[in-house]
């Protein structure tokens, strides 16, 4: 038996390594562009690997372009977030403040949107466009099934923050739909 | 108020479709780096991770799979506890072979009136040998004495126990008598048709066995009487 349970491991043990290999230099790459220190990118990779392992039921296929995209994210923060702690350490916090946009002037009106075909295509394209903060947070919702406490987690924030980008980024994406009709 | 609800459930729809379709998108778009060469500090620590999770997962799928054990071993203990407990020969061998771990020569006695198998014991008297498959039929209290009765079949025998002054009415007419010694002690056997009777005393009871059994399963009956 407790070979037969060793043999049935093997499939999970693998998995993680195997999206290790895919993926490191690319994670590796993500966390570089924001650190811009060899060391500490390996170390956002290493510590990427341990929320992904956490999460290991949340991928599927190893090789495919949405696991792809969910490791950068998942990088891309735990970056973000050694970078916040050595900003706060030289006392540069304004900076991340302003990566946070306004959207109170965002007016949404149901009656100037018009809803067809292609408007699941223009969201997608303004997705692609969202800042990252707001990007990953939608993405991290929508198409990864995280909750809001398990995004806060991931980024470091407060579960009302996260509730506050998945707004604003709502409203950015209706406001999106709103400009293609005029 | 409904349509804005409507509005907003058609709103979250689309955005959750394009969300997965971006998702394709973007991962599709990456582009492949370059090899990077990382440090043996971070290839060790990254072989240690993967090393104390396949442990993780190995020590979970044990648990996991010892309680189904443990599940399956108690259906089938009490699955066998039911079936041993409720009949009745079963049972008498099971206790035989509890009571006989870790001794070596000892009777078994069972302490209630049904008593069967190759013993009997009560309160009043334990027999430490009866002939196979004989069963307890009843007793009777008698004066200062005790009477027995075991059958098995169509035999069947009977010990009545009584002090050693009282007087035991034995019939003798037409019957071969003949001296024996039991434990020690002068004893008297009969035989007559099919009724054999076997009369001793140990100076405190007088004991009559009577009954169609052969002598020496009465001798033997005889001599492992305990009162």
């Amino acid at each position: 038996m407790i070979i037969y349970v060793v043999i049935q491991d093997t499939s999970d043990q693998l998995k993680v390594e195997k999206l290790y290999y895919q993926y490191r230099y690319l994670m590796y790459r993500e966390a570089n562009k924001i650190l811009h220190d060899h060391h500490l990118s390996e170390d956002a990779v290493q510590q990427s690997f341990i929320r992904i392992i956490d999460n290991l039921h949340k991928i599927d296929e190893i090789i495919c372009p949405r696991t792809k995209n969910y490791v950068v994210i998942i990088c891309r923060n735990i970056a973000l977030n050694f970078l916040k702690k050595r900003t706060y350490l030289n006392n540069n916090s304004n900076d991340i403040d302003e990566t946070e946009i306004n959207t109170d002037n965002v007016l949404d009106d149901p009656l100037n949107i018009l809803i067809t075909k292609e408007s699941v295509s223009r969201i997608g394209v303004a997705i692609e466009l969202l800042a990252p903060i707001y990007r990953d947070t939608l993405l991290l919702k929508e198409t990864y099934g995280y909750n809001n406490q398990e995004i806060a987690n991931l980024m470091e924030i407060s579960a009302e923050t996260v509730k506050k980008r998945l707004f604003r980024a709502r409203k950015l994406l209706i406001h999106a739909l709103e400009g293609e009709l005029k | 108020m409904n349509e804005n609800k409507t509005f907003d459930k058609l709103i979250d729809q689309l955005i959750h479709d394009a969300a997965n379709i971006s998702a394709d998108n973007l991962g599709q778009n990456l582009p492949e780096p370059e090899p990077v060469e990382f440090s043996e500090k971070h290839n060790l620590a990254m072989k240690k991770l993967f090393k104390q999770e396949r442990r993780k997962i190995i020590i979970r799928k044990m648990i996991r799979n010892s309680k189904k054990v443990a599940i399956l071993l108690l259906v089938l203990v009490l699955t066998a506890s039911i079936s041993i407990f409720s009949v009745q020969a079963w049972r008498v061998k099971f206790l035989n072979f509890i009571m006989n771990i870790g001794q070596t020569n000892s009777d078994i006695q069972f302490w209630n009136d049904n008593g069967s198998g190759d013993t009997y014991s009560s309160d009043d008297v334990t027999l430490g040998y009866i002939p196979e498959d004989f069963k307890f039929v009843s007793s009777q209290a008698r004066m200062n004495g005790v009477s027995l009765l075991f059958q098995k079949d169509e035999n069947s025998f009977a010990l009545q126990i009584q002090p050693v002054d009282a007087l035991l009415a034995v019939d003798t007419e037409k019957a071969e008598m003949e001296k024996i010694i039991i434990n020690g002690k002068e004893a008297l056997y009969s035989s007559n048709n099919n009724t054999n009777l076997l009369v001793w005393h140990d100076d405190i009871y007088s004991y009559l066995l009577s009954g169609n059994i052969s002598k020496s399963e009465m001798v033997r009956i005889a001599e492992k009487v305990q009162k």
